[in-house]
């Protein structure tokens, strides 16, 4: 079995990676993506946690966060559906405002 | 702004590298748990039906929302498509 350590290593290894396309990339699908990669390697923490205390709630909170990214990008996608609709872009440098 | 992405994606390695060290290398590692038969899927059902029922109702009830309020957020309201939808009841 790959130790729990490995597991939250790799998960910090994710959390970076998706802290970096957060942070530079401007297209709102890749920053997405990246967002649910950093929630993933946030699960992957949990489940190493999980993992190494034999206890299964760290499971559950990793269904839980799991269910909440769905619903995140559910809201998210329509979100920039409506913005395409309006500006006829989801490139974060072209939208600037909220504003109708 | 290049350098700028540059200058983050550098900082990211940085932070990359203190938090491989600081998780991998934590004396929390040391001691796990030995026993665990208690991982298993019929432990997390029977977690998530009795421990976690209110959060996983309160969780049905937030995905319900969420869901409409993205099939509202992308509604089309165009008028070619309301005149087609009405030529379907037709």
């Amino acid at each position: 079995m790959i130790p729990a350590e490995y597991l939250a290593g790799l998960g910090a290894i994710l959390f970076c990676i998706g802290l970096v396309g957060v942070f530079t990339r401007a297209n709102a699908i890749i920053v997405l993506m990246c967002v649910e990669i950093m929630l993933n390697a946030v699960n992957l923490n949990f489940v190493a946690g999980a993992l190494h205390h034999g206890d299964v709630t760290g499971w559950v909170f990793t269904a839980i966060a799991i269910a909440i990214a769905a619903a995140e990008v559910a809201v998210g996608l329509a979100i920039f559906l409506a913005l395409y609709g309006e500006h006829e872009s989801i490139s974060f440098d072209d939208i600037t405002t909220l504003k109708h | 702004m290049r350098m700028l992405a540059t200058m983050v994606r550098i900082g990211v390695g940085a932070l990359c590298g203190f938090l491989l060290l600081a998780i991998m290398g934590h004396p929390m590692w040391d001691d796990g748990e030995e026993d665990l038969s208690e991982l298993s899927s019929t432990n997390l059902a029977i977690e998530l039906l009795t421990d976690w029922s209110v959060a996983v109702i309160i969780l049905g009830a937030l995905l319900a929302m969420a869901m409409i309020g993205a099939s509202y957020l992308i509604r089309d309201e165009r008028l070619v498509n309301l005149l087609w939808e009405q030529q379907e009841d037709d």
